[in-house]
């Protein structure tokens, strides 16, 4: 206590600076006065009295210096000093300071965007208590070669049937549950809204565990055919809640019309709980059951053609990981044999993998993480890269500085500081660049990642993250600047032990005339050089990747063309009906100002829905070809017009073909080729297998059309068969207007005047344009790019700059030797001809490691990019070629500082 | 009289409290001599260490000072013990009583007090 008290008054001494020296010296005087009177009445003469009274008080200045030591902190004043000192000094460097605070800013600043990124989407668990006991269910098609690109590590849900098997056969797990997204209609007022929601299984929230904010969760006897006891009821989110219903608590019992069908809220979910599906935000919350009450046959929830149940399950308690890996594994044959009909077991088995696969689920489940956990993972090595190549260059920095006060440190050594006093002053000269560094670094941080995601999001406007950089991510960063920081700086104490004081302090402040830097110094530039160019290749891959993504011609001229997803499942009319609708709306459409052309498509383009289905052919020869997986569309007449498809041969559909006559499709050149690759495929049958228990039907070639991509620009233009819309065997519940025109805001006002004429009541989804669509399709793509641009393009920025910090100071060194050089009658360009010579040596040592390197993991690389020659040399010589340039760039400068110095001056300065 | 030994800066606080207590406030010089008197001339203080211990004790609260008049209307800080001076002072105090009473009971030891 007395020890904690007395720290507090020094304390308070020290920033009150009381003026104890006056009075102290007032009281020594005092004293030594009155002991010398007393020594004179002793009988001492007056001076020997006094010198007797000094020798008995001992030495005063000793003694002032021990007050002065108990009356303060002398060791926060001499850090005051030592920061004084420092700021000092930096304001005499400004480009130091201003240099090593950016590249620390920069640096650590898009690390820590990267890493939040991958944070969010890899690592950050749900909000569920004992999110790691979580684990999923899915199909893998991991290491089975499936025709598809490397690169493509396909995980699937699984269907409703699949998950009741499932759930009767596992043991791993107390049990499992099914939830997918969704939509549902709710009549809200004047104008009916879609609101996203999510479908689950009964035992969805009693696996996962969560509580609810209010009211009660759903439960099992709510997901039954008819609704629970109650009817049905859901559960809506928290935000929805705060939103639309102002956070009141008389929501519980309320009735939302959903599809027409009344419905009960009876709880409100967590706050921060936006379900397993990660960037989705479900409003509402509803039992499985409900969605065959609205959509009867169409539901997911007993076919097996539709692979949409994310299944997670809660492991039993002494269950590993491992034994629920293995219990799958055991129980895949038999799950698949009862749960899917004979006929097309064989798709499940030859199309997806021997394994039903178990992953932990305690981070949720999202399209984004399935898809890009290796990119994203590769982006985390480039930062890694990236902040080793910042290390490197603060320590290259500071220890060319560094070399700069080894006089300083020699004097000081000389004069009695200990060492671990000069590396304190070290440290706080490091930690005045390290603090303004880390602040900078979460700025960008900060902003970074808001970028960042703003780019990574596929589905736009519905895709909600809770991104903040977490705690982790924060400290690993700051630590990490400290670090670098700290044992930068710190490199010359150590240094000091080896020092032979004298001949430090002999050789002055401009060092031996032909000192060569220590070994390790002279290892830092070219390691730097090499990293940085591995950096700046592979980012240079990806861009060139990226960019080949978006030449490559899609088949289609997307330029004018307006896309709509309408949707009439809720629609009361039937089948035929329906047809004749669409078949009203393009006929309206189409006479419409500003309207090229009309038509529409089952399948959306450019959205990533895949529809394929086995057809099979027999060519002229009598050789049976078969496709398993061929993408089909059934289209309105003109839609190839509509596109910018150039029919090749043939004719398109019109309004002839019908129900009632002929089947008919049309195929794309390269379909064609690979089913009738001896003859012409006009006239010739393709037949559907009839693997579905659907009727067999050959159906006619009519045209040809040219291969355009069909659901993502990261694949080549599959092979594509289209039907008429009017003869298709299922009822045509959406189809996507497909409109062209020179304005597509034109565009879109028609097309809202055209639904709001024929389907008032139904809800009219936002239209896209084509453009729009394709950019989205490769939004990751541009993120990564940019992500990888960015990353090189710093590499590249942060070795220039130190090379030019390292090489001024070092010539500022050799201030003298240049001068020498000068006097004896070396010319300013030779002068200048030396330093770029020893650059040059420097940087292409450096250069040679960096390709090396390249060459070592683009190979690796090749996976993840898409159609890239690993080794492309276009890249790798553009990558090398600037970093000579920047790099010599930023040696040429304080080289012709080297040649203007005026040799007398130089000698002088010595 | 031996040679002079040197005291250790716990037992010299302790004896400014003490002459404090006893002689009621005094001025740096007078704890000094008094100190020396006390001592019978046996302890060798630099009387100069006393002024930074007495900072010290000031710090922690033990003593406290204010500006005064010596005997000779000079003008001298005083310095006087506290409550809290004071009852630090009566813990030392029973401390070392316990402290030398054991110490003595070792020193009379004999052989047979042990058997």
């Amino acid at each position: 206590m007395k020890a904690i008290r007395r720290i507090f008054v020094r304390l308070a001494s020290l920033l009150l600076r009381r003026r104890d020296e006056e009075r102290l010296r007032a009281e020594i005087e005092e004293h030594i006065a009155l002991q010398t009177e007393e020594y004179i009445r002793a009988g001492m003469s007056a001076a020997e009295g006094r010198r007797q009274a000094l020798v008995k008080f001992g030495a005063a200045e000793a003694i002032k210096e021990s007050y002065r030591d108990q009356a303060s902190l002398p060791l926060m004043e001499s850090a005051i000093a030592d920061v004084k000192y420092g700021l000092r000094s930096l304001r005499h460097s400004p480009a130091f300071a201003l240099i090593s605070i950016t590249i620390l800013g920069l640096g650590v600043g898009a690390n820590t965007a990267v890493f939040t990124l991958a944070d969010t989407f890899l690592w950050r668990s749900l909000s569920v208590p004992q999110p790691e006991r979580l684990v999923r269910y899915m199909f893998s098609s991991a290491g089975v070669p499936t025709g598809l690109p490397a690169s493509t590590d396909l995980d699937f849900p699984l269907s409703g049937p699949i998950f009741d098997e499932l759930r009767k056969e596992q043991r791993a797990c107390t049990d499992l549950f099914g939830w997918t997204d969704s939509h549902v209609l709710w009549a809200a007022g004047a104008e009916p809204e879609t609101l996203p929601a999510a479908l689950v299984t009964g035992g969805a929230f009693p696996v996962l565990g969560i509580k609810p904010a209010l009211g009660r969760l759903l439960d099992y006897p709510d997901d039954r055919p008819g609704g629970g006891p109650l009817g049905w009821v859901a559960n809506i989110s928290y935000d929805f809640w705060q939103a639309r219903f102002h956070g009141d608590p008389a929501v519980l019992g309320k009735t939302l019309v959903l599809e027409h069908i009344p419905v009960t809220i009876v709880g409100v979910l967590p706050k921060g709980f936006y379900g397993v599906l990660i960037g989705s935000n479900p409003r509402v919350v509803l039992p499985w059951e409900f969605d065959v009450q609205v959509n009867g046959a169409g539901s997911d929830r007993h076919r097996n053609n539709s692979l949409s149940f994310t299944v997670m399950g809660r492991l039993r308690p002494g269950v590993t990981y491992g034994q629920a890996r293995a219990d799958s594994g055991t129980i895949k044959e038999s799950v698949i044999k009862e749960a899917v009909p004979a006929k097309i077991q064989d798709d499940f088995f030859r199309m997806l993998t021997n394994r039903l696969d178990v992953r932990p689920g305690g981070t949720g489940f999202s399209d984004f993480n399935r898809q890009y956990r290796k990119p994203l993972l590769l982006m985390q090595l480039l930062v890694l890269a990236v902040l080793l190549v910042v290390g490197l260059n603060l320590s290259t920095l500071f220890m060319a500085r560094a070399g700069g006060r080894r006089h300083e440190m020699a004097i000081r050594a000389a004069l009695g500081a200990r060492r671990w006093r000069l590396l304190l002053q070290l440290v706080i000269e490091g930690l005045l660049l390290a603090i303004p560094g880390s602040i900078v670094a979460l700025l960008v941080g900060a902003w970074g990642s808001r970028v960042l995601f703003t780019l990574a999001s596929r589905q736009a406007p519905d895709m909600t993250v809770d991104l903040h950089p977490g705690l982790v991510v924060l400290a690993a960063n700051l630590g990490f600047a400290l670090c670098a920081v700290l044992i930068s700086s710190c490199w010359p104490a150590w240094q000091i032990r080896r020092l032979d004081l004298s001949s430090a302090m002999e050789s002055g402040r401009q060092g031996h005339l032909g000192e060569r830097r220590s070994r390790f110094v002279r290892w830092l530039l070219p390691a730097q050089v090499a990293l940085s160019l591995l950096l700046v290749a592979v980012a240079g891959l990806f861009v060139a990747s990226f960019t080949r993504i978006l030449v490559e011609p899609s088949g289609f001229r997307p330029q004018g063309v307006l896309l709509a997803d309408t949707n009439f499942y809720r629609r009361t009319e039937n089948g035929e009906q329906k047809v004749a609708l669409y078949q009203h709306m393009l006929v309206r459409l189409r006479q419409m100002p500003g309207v090229e052309a009309a038509s529409a498509a089952r399948v959306t383009l450019m959205n990533g829905d895949e529809a394929d289905e086995p057809y099979y052919s027999q060519d002229a020869a009598g050789q049976r070809h078969e496709d398993r997986a061929l993408f089909e569309n059934r289209v309105a007449p003109g839609l190839f017009d509509t596109l910018g498809m150039r029919l090749l041969a043939g004719r398109d559909f019109g309004e002839s073909d019908s129900e009632q006559t002929e089947p008919v499709c049309i195929l794309t050149s390269s379909a064609a080729r690979f089913f009738f690759p001896t003859s012409s495929a006009l006239g010739g049958f393709i037949t559907n297998d009839n693997a579905q228990e659907r009727p067999v039907v050959h159906y006619r070639v009519v045209g040809l059309v040219s291969d355009a991509k069909y659901d993502t620009l990261h694949e080549a233009a599959p092979r594509t068969i289209f039907f008429p819309y009017t003869q298709s065997a299922e009822s045509l519940d959406s189809l996507t207007l497909v409109l062209r025109g020179p304005d597509t805001a034109k565009l879109a006002a028609g097309y809202r005047e055209t639904m709001h004429q024929f389907v008032p009541d139904s809800p009219v989804p936002a239209p896209v344009t084509l453009q729009q669509r394709m950019l989205v399709s490769v939004s990751s793509d541009r993120l990564f790019a940019l992500l990888a641009g960015y990353l090189g393009g710093l590499a590249l920025l942060l070795s220039c700059i130190a090379l030019y910090g390292v090489m001024s100071w070092n010539i500022s060194l050799r201030t003298a030797e240049v001068g020498i050089r000068m006097a004896l009658g070396a010319t300013p360009y030779r002068v200048v001809g030396m330093i770029l010579g020893e650059a040059l040596v420097v940087v292409t040592a450096g250069l040679l490691a960096g390709l090396a390197a390249t060459a070592g993991t683009t190979r690796w690389l090749a996976s993840f990019l898409f159609d890239t020659r690993p080794l492309d040399p276009r890249v790798l010589l553009a990558a090398a070629g600037s970093m000579l340039a920047a790099t010599m760039f930023a040696a040429w400068l304080p080289s012709r500082r080297a040649s203007a110095i005026d040799p007398v001056a130089a000698l002088r300065a010595e | 009289m031996g040679e002079k030994k040197d005291v250790q800066q716990g037992t010299l606080a302790l004896m400014v409290l003490k002459t404090l207590d006893v002689l009621g406030p005094l001025h740096g010089y007078g704890i000094a001599r008094r100190i020396e008197q006390i001592s019978g001339d046996l302890l060798a203080v630099n009387q100069g260490t006393l002024y930074p211990l007495l900072l010290k004790l000031e710090q922690e609260g033990a003593i406290a000072s204010d500006w005064g008049t010596s005997e000779n209307n000079r003008k001298a800080r005083f310095y006087r013990l506290t409550r809290a001076g004071r009852k630090h002072l009566q813990s030392e105090a029973r401390d070392w009583q316990q402290t030398s009473e054991i110490i003595a009971r070792f020193f009379a030891l004999k052989v047979d007090d042990l058997q």
